[in-house]
């Protein structure tokens, strides 16, 4: 049976070495490119012809930018409109390279960790600049539960201050976690169905069902990302209380 | 037998303590839902005492995996 | 007269399915998202848990204290993890409250 993890082997392509850094041109940076061309793509058929009544692609692009905003504003408010564009490009990289992923002989971006953890890093640190140019040094005020007794936050501020710094680490791990546990399911059972011979058709139903639960899983992780950088924003936004 | 092996084997048994953990989390949650089912307006006032329980449950298991960290790693 | 007739009843036909629709809607999209929230819980718990006793691991490795901070991190870890668990939860059950109790006052309403 091949292995399983095989799937998530990175090879280059072109070797490129700069100054002793590696920075090869990977099976990873293909795919990276293959999914920014699509987003890039759907976007622009969108609005290349626009119309009060919209094609299909207007639409669908109307559809995405709708839903990053109503999710944005409900969770973050009015003022971080202005994040939408930024959140709109976050949630398509990694939907598209979720779903990119699922096509056989494809490379999943998002089952690295390397990816995610720099996404949810670069998310984590923009948070914390924009809540000090928002907050100024009040945003410290966020590790300070209000109402406790002071030999409480002895306790208390340390609990947050570890509830804060995990937040990036409890970011990637969620997607690279759900992403890479799919992929190397769905390789097991594959093989189990060529070694079973006749009976191999029962693992293949059931790789067919979890199919469409990891087309499901591709979706709900990439908007559970999005939705999270936009709850942690509201935090730097509005002073906590 | 080599010291390094039975530091493995140990750290495993440690965790057994994970098993008792999952049952009594399905048997809050269950028990919640259950009690939920049958009172829903009642299942309001008790969400704090199913997540305190949820938090009791969880840390007796998580006592086993820091006796597993502390073999392997102490 | 007839075609006005007509007219409202396609407006009412149209206003039915529409809210059916939105029932619907709301039915997959709650569901979804206790499915997130699940997902979120378990990961978060096991994340704090890792974080922490990684910390006082590396700590000790530099200060020596073998094994007390790293005992320490782990507890922290997990309180960490609780607050942040504790946090979701308590959001979307406002979330999900309000959205009952509006429910509700829809259902007085016709």
């Amino acid at each position: 049976m091949a292995n399983p993890l095989q799937q998530f082997e990175i090879v280059p392509k072109i070797p490129l070495e700069v100054g002793g850094y590696d920075i090869s041109f990977t099976n990873s940076s293909i795919w990276m490119v293959v999914v920014l061309t699509l987003a890039a793509g759907i976007m622009f058929l969108g609005v290349r012809k626009m119309s009060l009544v919209p094609g299909r692609w207007q639409n669908l692009a109307e559809l995405l930018y709708e839903t990053i905003e109503e999710t944005l504003v409900s969770s973050a408010g009015a003022e971080a409109r202005k994040f939408v564009p930024i959140m709109l490009t976050v949630f398509l990289f990694i939907l598209l390279a979720n779903l990119v992923g699922l096509v056989p002989y494809s490379f999943t971006v998002t089952s690295h960790i390397i990816v995610t953890l720099a996404m949810a890093l670069v998310g984590f640190s923009a948070i914390v600049i924009i809540g000090f140019i928002k907050q100024g040094p009040g945003f410290l005020k966020m590790f300070m539960p209000s109402g406790v007794p002071i030999p409480m936050l002895i306790l208390l501020v340390p609990i947050e201050i570890v509830s804060f710094f995990i937040r990036p680490i409890t970011l990637s791990v969620r997607l690279f976690a759900n992403m890479m546990a799919g992929h190397v399911l769905l390789k097991v059972f594959a093989g189990f169905v060529i070694s079973l011979g006749v009976f191999g058709i029962v693992p293949l139903i059931g790789i067919v069902a979890m199919t469409a639960l990891e087309v499901l899983i591709a979706v709900l992780q990439a908007y559970v990302f999005t939705v999270l950088i936009c709850v942690y924003l509201n935090d730097a936004l509005h002073a906590h209380h | 037998m080599e010291v390094e092996a039975a530091k493995y084997i140990g750290a495993g048994l440690a965790c057994i303590a994970l098993v008792g953990a999952g049952a009594g989390i399905g048997s809050i949650f269950g028990n919640y839902l259950a009690g939920a089912m049958r009172n829903p307006s009642a299942a309001e006032g008790q969400r704090t005492n199913l997540l305190l329980g949820f938090a009791l449950t969880e840390a007796t298991g998580l006592f086993g995996l820091l006796i597993a960290l502390l073999i392997l790693f102490g | 007269m007839s075609d006005e007739l007509e007219e409202q009843k396609l407006d009412a036909r149209l206003e039915q399915l529409r809210r059916e629709r939105q029932i619907r809607d709301e039915a997959t999209r709650t569901a979804g998202r206790a499915m997130g929230i699940g997902f979120r819980i378990g990961i978060e718990l096991v994340v704090g848990v890792a974080v922490g006793a990684a910390i006082g691991w590396a700590l000790d490795d530099w200060l020596g204290t073998r094994p007390w901070i790293m005992i320490v991190g782990f507890l922290l870890g997990f309180a960490a993890g609780l607050r942040n668990v504790f946090r979701s939860v308590e959001k979307y059950d406002r979330k999900w409250t309000e959205a009952e109790a509006a429910d509700k006052r829809q259902g007085k309403d016709e």
